[in-house]
């Protein structure tokens, strides 16, 4: 072997297995913790990973200290027998920080994944921009802004993983991302506690600042919270496994198991109108095996977005949850679904709506939290879809909710109610309150309380899945046991044509977060 | 070894309907809970011997203690 090559080698294998230098490995696993390169390989097929960049260091010399890695690590591999680009914040060089040369490695990955047409998976726990490289207007004026994962318009799908404290680009390229997992423990954000406390004095702790807790009930910039490195690559691993590699391809099928009736279906769904129930049994009786991802469970909670198989077939699915707030659309929900049928527009995968909504809820909370412009941006989005689309009506569904499930004539290849679908403007008890508020004001109480339950009796005929049917605003009215047999059936049709390549694409441009 | 049934909603309890002490099925609603006008039914998951820990009129957290079953 010549000289050269045996340096070569030698400097690979030091490079690979000390990073930024072997004492930080070795603290990094004495505290139960994970490399940036024990990231990669837990989540990529043995011996698939190929690394670009691997003798990168930091542009400062006097910051190399014969150690390489610059605080990015990266390069190509495979998941499940299918090509994917990976990219982890690496803690033994600076922090993990922004800089110069890092930056164009993990800009470099991300192009190179973006013309093999695949996706792209980071575990982020960047600590910021690098201090005090960043300095100057020299320094940023050099940049070109946020990164290459800003020119991304849905073409490969982006699952941002997020492992440490992160308040750099991989904050930023989550936004960027359709799919954000959190580790518990770990923090997102955009600055950090010490610089916010000196910014303005405001004390807090990381996980009130960014914890998982705070992103999964509240922010909803996070797409699901894993308690564990072993859920976190399980979660990553299950939502590529419903996508395409690429906008251009069909979502992998699995093995077609045609659905049969489910006979269960039929009592799943109460009669009575004021009782609620776990929409999540519905879903497990429709799809293969009972099984899917859910995405944003603690967020937007009245509505669920997931994602699943039917007929081996990936569909995303979106429903109401009665039980919680009764199923009511609210901003949240509408934000979760319509970037949730932004993913599935742009990746190709059809959906699924199923309603059981009383409608949108009221009040100043709501008002002031832009339903007005959640609830439009739901139906713009909802307009553009451009995927095969089912809807059905189980129960309820009422007012501008209805058309924000996907409800109208217009909206859906196929619009389908069960038997107990109720179809109006408004609730039919608030209705009569409202079309015969005079005449049951001048009533006594338990006058007034038993004619305003006939009169929302009366109004109650008309709202029945007949009537919507009579006029075709239904297509069909369904056995509910049918349902899982009728997407199975619609689906095989509908995407016997449906061409990846050449479709309008609007969905793909919109923002990945608002 | 004994089961915890836990809300999953904040609300109040309007009715409990098996007694307590009594044997339960996977599927039996133990109670009824109440939010936003919505009857929300808590179910057992497990078979076993219910052991209540709420009682009508209750407010009820989330992931409050509805029930034991052993």
């Amino acid at each position: 072997m010549s000289p050269a090559v045996a340096e070569l080698l030698a400097r690979r294998e030091t490079a690979r297995r000390d990073m930024g230098g072997a004492a930080k490995v070795a603290a990094i696993h004495k505290s139960g913790g994970l490399t940036a390169r024990d990231w990669i390989d837990r989540l990529v097929d043995l011996g698939s990973f190929r690394e670009i960049g691997t003798f990168v260091q930091p542009i400062r010399h006097e910051q190399r200290n014969g150690a390489y890695s610059d605080g990015k690590i990266g390069g190509h591999a495979a998941v499940d027998g299918r090509p994917v680009s990976v990219g982890a914040d690496d803690l033994t060089v600076k922090a993990g920080t922004d800089a110069h040369s890092n930056k164009r490695r993990s800009d470099k990955i991300f192009r190179q994944a973006m013309e093999r047409g695949n996706p792209i998976v980071y575990f982020g726990q960047a600590a910021g921009s690098r201090i005090p490289d960043i300095l100057g207007s020299e320094t940023m004026s050099r940049g070109s802004g946020l990164g290459a994962w800003l020119h991304r318009r849905r073409q490969i799908p982006a699952v941002m993983a997020i492992v440490g404290r992160s308040y750099g680009e991989s904050s930023f390229n989550s936004a960027l991302s359709d799919f954000v997992v959190q580790l518990r423990g770990a923090t997102l954000a955009v600055t950090s506690t010490r610089v916010i406390e000196m910014a303005t004095a405001e004390r807090i702790t990381e996980e009130e600042l960014g914890g998982v807790d705070i992103h999964n009930d509240r922010t909803g910039q996070i797409d699901l919270a894993v308690d564990t490195p072993d859920q976190m690559i399980e979660a990553v691993q299950s939502f590529l496994s419903y996508l395409p590699t690429n906008s251009r391809e069909l979502p992998p099928r699995r093995e077609a198991q045609m659905p049969v009736p489910v006979p269960d279906l039929r009592t799943l769904v109460p009669a009575e109108r004021r009782r609620g129930y776990d929409m999540r049994k519905v879903l497990r009786a429709i799809v293969d095996d009972g099984d899917y991802l859910e995405l944003k469970p603690r967020f937007g909670r009245s509505a669920l977005t997931v994602l699943a198989r039917i007929n081996g077939r990936p569909v995303g699915i979106v429903a109401s949850q009665p039980m919680f707030q009764g199923g009511a659309m609210t901003p949240e929900a509408c934000d979760k679904i319509t970037r949730f049928v932004c993913t599935a527009d742009s990746f190709n995968v059809p959906l699924v709506f199923l309603a059981d909504t009383p409608g949108f809820l009221v009040g100043t909370q709501v008002e002031q939290n832009k339903l007005l412009h959640k609830a439009v941006l739901l139906n713009q989005a909802l307009f553009n879809v451009k995927v095969p689309r089912l809807t059905f009506v189980l129960r309820k569904a009422y007012g501008l909710a209805y058309f924000a499930m996907s409800g109208g004539s217009e909206n859906s290849a196929l619009l389908c109610g069960w038997p107990t679908a109720e179809i109006s403007f408004m609730d039919p008890e608030v209705a009569a309150n409202v079309v015969y508020g005079p005449e049951l004001a001048a009533l006594e109480d338990e006058a007034r309380t038993t004619r305003a339950a006939e009169l929302a009796a009366e109004l109650k005929r008309g709202t029945s899945a007949y009537e919507a049917a009579a006029v075709m605003g239904l297509d069909e009215i369904i056995d509910p046991a049918e349902t899982p047999v009728v997407i199975a059936e619609w689906l095989e049709r509908l995407m016997a044509n449906y061409d990846p390549i050449n479709r309008p694409r609007v969905l793909s441009t919109w923002p990945t977060c608002f | 070894m004994a089961v915890e049934v836990r809300s999953e909603i904040t609300g109040n309890v309007w009715k409990v309907i098996v007694a307590n002490g009594v044997a339960v099925a996977v599927g039996d609603v133990i109670a009824i809970l109440e939010s936003m006008k919505m009857e929300i039914p808590v179910e057992a998951t497990v078979s076993g011997i219910c052991e209540l820990r709420v009682a009508e009129g209750d407010a009820i957290q989330e992931g409050d203690l509805v029930a034991v079953i052993a």
